[in-house]
């Protein structure tokens, strides 16, 4: 959506697009001029980025209770997702990162520890509010230690069922299911 | 006397492996690190709770900024680890 609305605000047409259950997606569009041809495709993250810090802006507004649980689980995973993928994905060179793997040239690592820094520091600071915040409701807080532990167990299954419909996913979509992922290859 | 024969394959072989080893394991040795340090810091701060001096102080930020300046050092383009 982000990389669509970038290619239409300069003056540019979405040609196809498809977004999968637990892979992603892509789109393509074109009738962008060559000199703002970067604008659509970094768009994108920019946009995400930029919807996680308004959500945090939201939640210094809104501090408390379940509105302030929402807000903050909001910015932290939007942020935290972005920090990773453009990570992720300029180290490995796919995705919004292919074009910082191409030109970054050795200064590569030095921006992929930037986006670890910056999730270190989402945990550092972010991390305690979110439990706070979630304390009481989410699941009994019984002590501290165990109240993060479960916390922790509980992303770790969030994390197990996103991979295992990961797995899922091309095996029931059909034998084209990885042709269609990659339209351009 | 005759030296001993050198498996060119297997040395390339070996060579990419060290190359492959060398691109992959910094960089997710890194995030796993700050990922590590950002959580424990972070659980410090919750144990502590929001109003005490520990959780409060800006000497936690500095740390950690300085820990990722040591990084940086260590792995900036011309540096030699």
């Amino acid at each position: 959506m982000g990389h669509g609305g970038v290619a239409v605000l300069f003056g540019g047409k979405i040609e196809a697009y498809r977004i999968f259950t637990a892979h992603g997606g892509w789109i393509r569009w074109s009738g962008v001029s060559q000199n703002d041809s970067l604008w659509p495709f970094y768009g994108g993250i920019v946009i995400s980025v930029m919807v996680g810090f308004f959500w945090l802006a939201l939640y210094l507004w809104k501090r408390e209770g379940l509105v302030g649980y929402v807000l903050l689980s909001l910015g932290l995973s939007a942020l935290g997702s972005e920090f990773l993928y453009l990570a992720h994905s300029t180290h490995h060179g796919y995705g919004d990162g292919i074009l910082l793997y191409e030109h970054l040239g050795q200064w590569k690592k030095t921006f992929c520890y930037v986006m670890a820094f910056l999730m270190g520091l989402l945990l550092a600071f972010g991390g305690p509010p979110f439990l706070r915040l979630s304390e009481g409701w989410f699941v009994k807080i019984g002590s501290k230690p165990v109240f993060v532990f479960k916390t922790l167990m509980t992303f770790a299954l969030a994390l197990a069922c996103f991979f295992a419909l990961r797995r899922w996913e091309p095996a029931t979509a059909g034998p084209d299911f990885h042709d269609r992922m990659r339209p351009l290859s | 006397m005759k030296g001993a024969e050198v498996d060119e394959k297997a040395l390339q072989e070996v060579r990419l492996r060290v190359l492959e080893e060398n691109e992959q394991g910094p960089f997710m040795s890194i995030l796993a690190f700050f990922v590590l340090v950002g959580g424990v810091v972070g659980y410090l701060r919750y144990q502590t709770g929001p109003q005490t001096e520990f959780s409060r102080s800006p000497l936690i930020f500095g740390a950690l900024l300085l820990l990722f300046a040591t990084y940086l050092i260590r792995f900036l383009p011309g540096a030699h680890p």
